[in-house]
Order: C-alpha cells, then sequence, then structure tokens
C-alpha cells in the first residue's frame, strides 16, 4: 500500500465559470505536513473543498487515502476533519454543545474527559465553555473548531487559514499541536497566508499561483526551511 | 441517534433559544387554540340560534287554528339546517349560503336561489376557524420558521463542517424537514386532541371524518414543510429563499383560490336571480293555475278524472275536485321547480369542478375541498340540505291539498267565502298540522363524505410526492 495520504493529479476545477485550479498536481506522503501558500483568488481554498469532496474537477483526481473524492465523498469526509477559515460552529451552542453534536454526526462518542482535554489543549478558558459562541471573539471559536478537528481523530486534516484571528500564544500552542499530530502520523495539508507559521510547521511548502503549483520547497534535515527564499519566490509570484 | 434524528434535535433546539422562532413558534400554538375555542364558540351559537329557531317556528306552525288547508299551504313554514359537528373545524360554504328557507306552495324560495355561486364560495379568505388557521396561517408560519433552515448553514459556512462530519445531503434535508414537520404536528394538535377527546352519538362517523381531516391537514402541512427545506436548500441566501416562498405563499395561497373561482364563474356562467325566476314564471305559466279548475290546462284531467269515476260532472267525484287540481298543479309546478333547481345545482358543480382543477396548481384548492367534503360544509352537502328541504316541502303541501280533496266537499270549497259559516265548514282541524312531523337534516354519512373528499386527496397526494421529489433533486443540487 502506498503511503501518500493526498494525492492531486492533473487538477482542473472551474467555478463561477472560472477556472480556479488548471492542472495542479502534488502528493503528501502520510504524516507530512503541507503548506500552501497562495494569494488572494489562487485557489488554495478550492484545493481543500476539492479533496472534501465539496467540489468536482472538471479534469484530474483528487485522491485522499487512495479513494477519489469526486467518486467516493462519504468514504473520504469520513478519513478527513476539516477546519474552514472562518470557525463554522453554531452561534447557539456552548463549545461542549458544538463538540459534542458535530461529533455525534461523525459518529464519535469520545468521552467528557477527551473533550475537555482538547479544550485544554487548545488553552480556551474554562470559564468560557458552558457559554453560547455568540459571546466568543474570534479567536476562541477557532480553538473550538481546532479542538473539534482534534477530536475526530482522522488520519488527515484540512486546515484552511488555521491561525487566522489567534493571539501569538495561541499561535505557539497551535504549531505544537500541529507537530504533535504530525508525528503521530497524521497526515496535513493547510493553506494559509502566514509564511512564517508555514515554515515554521510545515514539511514542504508550496507556492501557488493562479490554479497551478508553482514551486514546492522541502525542509533541510534538520527540519528547517529556508524562510527568506520562500518568501522571495512568493512575493515574486505575487508581483507576477 | 441518526443523524437525521441528530439535526432535527439541533434544529429544534436552535428554534428553543432563538427568540424569533420561538415567538413563532408560540403564535402558531396560539392561534391554533384560539381558532378552534373561537369557532367553538360561533358554531355552537349558530347550532343554539338554529335549533331554538326551528323549535320556535315548528311552534308556530303548530299551533295555528282550524284552517283552510290550503291557507296552510301558503302560511307555509321556516325549515333551518342545522350546522355539521366538523363545522367547527371548517365552516365551508356555511357562512355563504342560507341556511334557513321559507316553505309554502307553488314555490321554492330563498336558499335555493340564492346567490351561492361558486364565486364567492371558493373565493372568500376564510373566517377565523382552524381551517383558515391550517389553510392559510399555518404555511405563512411555517415559512418564517423554516426559510433559513439550510440557507443558514450555508451562510454560517457551517455547512462545509456538517458535510466534513460525514453527514450526507439527503440526511441533513430530511432531518431539517423532520423538525419543521414536528412545528407542523403543533398547529394540528387541537384537531388531534378535539379527536381523542370528541364523545357521544357518533352514528355518521364524524369522528372518522375528524381524523381523516387531521390526516390530511398532516398531509398539506408536510408538502409546505418539503417545498420550505427544498427551497432553502436550492437557493444560496436567506434573503433568496424568504422572497420566493413568500412569493409562493401568496400565489397559491392567496391568488390561486380566486383566481381558480373567478375562472369557473366566466367559464359556466349562472344566470341571475331575476333570469331564473322570470324564465320559472314562464314555464310554469304553461303548466295553467291550480287555484282556477277552469283553467284550460287542467281540461284533460277533469275528462280523465269523470272518466276513472264514470260520473258526468265534478260535483258527483267522491272527493273534492279543486283538492285534486292542487295536487296535479303542485305535482306539475314541482317538477318544474325541481328541473330548474337540479340545473342550477349542476351549474354549481361544474363551478366547482373547474375551480377544483385549479387544485394542481395550488395545493390549498385541493385542501380546502378535501377538508370541506370530510367536514360536510361543502357545496354537495348544501345541496344534500336543499334536496331535503325540497321533499318536506312537496310532502306537506300535498298532505295539505289531500286534506282539501278529502275533508270538504266540492260546493262547500266553492262556496267558502259567502259567508263566515260556509268558511268555517271548509276548515280543518288543527291537529292535522299540529302532529305533521317535524323537519330533520340526517347528514350525508362518513362513506359520502368520504366520497367527496377522495378526488382532492389524491391531488394532494400528487403534491405531496411532487414536494418530496423536489427535496431528492435538492439533495443533489444543494448549492453550497
Amino acid at each position: 500500500m502506498s503511503n501518500c495520504a493526498l494525492k492531486a493529479s492533473e487538477l482542473e476545477v472551474i467555478r463561477g465559470g472560472k477556472a480556479v485550479l488548471t492542472g495542479m498536481s502534488f502528493e503528501i506522503k502520510q504524516g507530512e505536513v503541507f503548506a500552501l501558500l497562495g494569494g488572494n483568488g489562487a485557489g488554495k481554498s478550492t484545493t481543500l473543498l476539492t479533496f472534501m469532496g465539496l467540489l468536482k474537477p472538471t479534469r484530474g483526481v483528487a485522491e485522499v487515502m487512495g479513494q477519489s473524492a469526486a467518486e467516493q465523498p462519504d468514504a473520504v469526509r469520513s478519513q478527513i476533519a476539516y477546519l474552514p477559515e472562518s470557525a463554522a460552529l453554531y452561534d447557539h451552542l456552548t463549545a461542549w454543545e458544538n463538540l459534542t453534536y458535530f461529533l455525534s454526526l461523525s459518529q464519535c462518542r469520545p468521552e467528557p474527559k477527551a473533550l475537555s482535554d482538547a479544550l485544554d489543549a487548545v488553552s480556551l478558558p474554562v470559564e468560557s465553555r458552558g457559554k453560547p459562541l455568540k459571546s466568543y471573539s474570534k479567536g476562541m471559536r477557532q480553538k473550538v473548531a481546532i479542538a473539534l478537528a482534534l477530536l475526530r481523530e482522522t488520519p488527515v486534516l484540512l486546515l484552511d487559514e488555521p491561525t487566522s484571528g489567534l493571539d501569538p500564544s495561541a499561535v505557539e500552542d497551535f504549531h505544537d499541536i500541529i507537530e504533535r499530530l504530525a508525528s503521530n502520523g497524521v497526515t496535513i495539508l493547510m493553506v494559509t497566508h502566514d509564511l512564517y507559521g508555514a515554515c515554521q510547521v510545515a514539511n514542504r511548502v508550496g507556492i501557488l499561483r493562479a490554479g497551478q503549483l508553482v514551486d514546492v520547497f522541502e525542509a533541510d534535515a534538520d527540519g528547517n526551511i529556508e524562510i527568506n527564499t520562500v518568501r522571495d519566490l512568493f512575493l515574486q509570484q505575487q508581483v507576477a | 441517534m441518526s443523524a437525521i434524528t441528530l439535526i432535527a434535535a439541533d434544529e429544534l433546539r436552535y428554534w428553543r433559544r432563538s427568540k424569533v422562532a420561538w415567538t413563532v413558534l408560540l403564535t402558531l400554538l396560539l392561534v391554533s387554540v384560539c381558532a378552534a375555542l373561537v369557532s367553538n364558540s360561533e358554531i355552537s351559537r349558530r347550532v343554539n340560534e338554529r335549533v331554538a329557531q326551528q323549535a320556535e317556528a315548528d311552534a308556530i306552525f303548530q299551533a295555528q287554528p282550524d284552517r283552510h288547508p290550503h291557507r296552510m299551504v301558503h302560511y307555509g313554514h321556516y325549515v333551518y339546517r342545522t350546522a355539521s359537528p366538523l363545522a367547527v373545524i371548517d365552516s365551508g360554504i356555511d357562512s355563504m349560503v342560507g341556511t334557513s328557507i321559507f316553505l309554502e306552495g307553488h314555490r321554492q324560495n330563498s336558499a335555493t336561489f340564492a346567490a351561492a355561486r361558486e364565486t364567492g364560495l371558493l373565493a372568500r379568505f376564510g373566517s377565523f376557524s382552524p381551517a383558515f388557521t391550517l389553510q392559510v396561517l399555518a404555511p405563512l408560519l411555517l415559512i418564517i420558521c423554516g426559510f433559513a433552515s439550510v440557507t443558514r448553514e450555508k451562510e454560517s459556512k457551517t455547512l462545509y463542517q456538517l458535510i466534513g462530519q460525514g453527514v450526507s445531503s439527503s440526511n441533513l434535508l430530511f432531518g431539517k424537514s423532520l423538525a419543521l414537520g414536528l412545528v407542523a404536528l403543533i398547529a394540528l394538535l387541537p384537531l388531534i386532541l378535539l379527536g381523542f377527546t370528541s364523545t357521544g352519538n357518533d352514528s355518521f362517523g364524524f369522528r372518522q371524518s375528524l381524523f381523516g381531516m387531521a390526516f390530511g391537514y398532516l398531509i398539506y402541512l408536510s408538502i409546505w414543510v418539503l417545498l420550505i427545506v427544498s427551497f432553502s436548500a436550492l437557493l444560496r441566501t436567506s434573503a433568496q429563499s424568504l422572497s420566493v416562498l413568500l412569493g409562493l405563499w401568496i400565489i397559491t395561497v392567496v391568488l390561486m383560490p380566486r383566481i381558480a373561482s373567478e375562472y369557473a364563474s366566466v367559464s359556466v356562467p349562472s344566470p341571475t336571480h331575476v333570469e331564473t325566476d322570470l324564465r320559472i314564471a314562464e314555464t310554469m305559466r304553461a303548466g295553467g293555475d291550480s287555484h282556477d279548475i277552469e283553467d284550460n290546462a287542467f281540461v284533460g284531467l277533469r275528462s280523465l278524472t269523470l272518466a276513472e269515476y264514470n260520473v258526468e260532472s265534478i260535483e258527483d267525484l267522491p272527493f273534492n275536485y279543486r283538492g285534486l287540481v292542487a295536487l296535479r298543479g303542485e305535482e306539475a309546478d314541482t317538477e318544474v321547480l325541481n328541473q330548474f333547481a337540479e340545473e342550477r345545482m349542476a351549474q354549481e358543480l361544474q363551478q366547482k369542478t373547474i375551480a377544483d382543477s385549479f387544485a394542481m396548481l395550488s395545493p390549498v384548492v385541493a385542501m380546502r375541498s378535501f377538508s370541506m367534503a370530510l367536514a360536510g360544509t361543502a357545496l354537495p352537502d348544501h345541496h344534500h340540505f336543499l334536496r331535503a328541504a325540497e321533499d318536506y316541502r312537496y310532502n306537506m303541501v300535498q298532505t295539505f291539498n289531500r286534506l282539501q280533496m278529502s275533508e270538504m266537499t266540492l260546493a262547500e270549497d266553492l262556496a267558502r267565502n259567502d259567508s263566515d259559516d260556509s268558511g268555517r265548514r271548509t276548515r280543518v282541524d288543527a291537529s292535522n298540522w299540529a302532529g305533521m312531523p317535524v323537519f330533520e337534516l340526517r347528514p350525508r354519512d362518513h362513506a359520502q363524505r368520504r366520497q367527496a373528499a377522495s378526488q382532492p386527496g389524491f391531488t394532494m397526494g400528487f403534491w405531496l410526492i411532487a414536494a418530496f421529489c423536489l427535496l431528492l433533486l435538492s439533495t443533489r443540487w444543494l448549492r453550497t
């Protein structure tokens, strides 16, 4: 069995009559953290939605754990935890209720302690956990969404701007979580504007421009990516 | 719990915590209960009024002194239509048509030729009754409650989260439909409770009809639930969903019944009251005046009767020949009157059929017909009353005509106005009308009402299947 967790082959996706992905290809191994960097409209979120099976490619294939997202969306979704850009949770529910509800929908029945631990891991204040999310800041909501993604315990994690709205300390905590998950074999594909964060946690960083992967940087033996090179190329691509 | 019940439970939790939804739910419950109470009180008042009026009319009629029988024919008698027990739920056309008829010789009065045209019957927006609440208000409140059931998930991006948890679009839409369906049940609660708590004589199967109505309304509201969730799934924003659903409500609930009845009245125009009266008078004139035994129209009758009894003159007959002329004259008049009445009723039914055909364009048209048919307050029930009243009138008049035949001689009858004494000799004992049976309308039984409800019932079944198909299509076209 191949250890490729995510694979995009010649992926072409059209949204609203416009080609957003134009023949993108890449592979991500199990336990790898791959960050996709790109400007607005480069096709970052579209890539994630295609792997979720929410968008059907007009050409090419998006595979998750060897299964086509377009052809077997239900099977694929059971392998994926997805963290959207804006924490997509219910305002009328508390953090606890949101977690319980979404997890029960995915047939997960975690113990209360596991819920507590997940919320501890994202540093959500204990006193806020019983309050409806409408009273939460954007960062607090994002923490709950991250906790939900963690609790799913899926082999693949798709993250859309995961650190958006988080304070610096929470960003650090989040990076620790990502590293811990990766070391446990979870495959992570994150799309982000955060160049520094991406270089800090990712094994590889891809630059996305106009729906195509134009360059990929790999971490060296020490796990570092030369941030200046990535930044220069990224800025070059943005100007071009 | 399955994904469907989890989603339904969360939707209900959302409504419970949302003030707007809570207000809508309370309004729905309050309106349903108020409509049941108001309607119950109104119908009880009407029933009591009619019972009292009928008793008074019977008493006055039976208390008439000794009279010439033909004076009783013209004195006449009032009969009242007692309301169907289910008029509490759906008063149907009761308020649009006459519920009392003055019965007398040679005429069919009031309600028979009242302006009970289909135009008026179907176009009405409805009185404040449980039927009005369920047909008109409940869909509107369901729209207010459910228009954003799916669009809300799109706008807050929780749809991605749900799909990300492995929730299929069909489970999502079925769950949302289940929750909205439970809200719809609130509106049906008074009807169901009434069915379970109603007691007493049920020889006409009103309890069965009540449960039939509850089932019909369940289907009708389910159609709305499925349409609401489908449009919420198919459209991108809550604003779009609300606009489209309100438009649909206005067209199907407010406009379509009116268009249907207007179209029906234009397609089958009814003659005016005056036109009808003139045609009846003209036709009856040809049949002769039964007050005049010398009228040419009765020459044949005279010859036949004389031959039959083998006598030379009408004075030699063993009965009062004037009574016989009155008897045969009433027979002929009634034939003419019934012919016009049946013609009129056929026109009304034709208009109803045309109006009912609009049920394919609006479920409320089907629901109204279904509900009125089972409640026993539809047009055929009104016609049933008219025919029963006419039977009663005919029998009453002919009873008096027979009394005129048997209780006096022709000579006495012809001389009745000569003096007080001769007038007294033609008076018949008051016990003859004091013992007359009172008018009792036997409602059409459950089988007849069920048969009348079957066609609109099938149409509602079609709507339910169509709405379910739309929901299934929406699961494929769910727009994120």
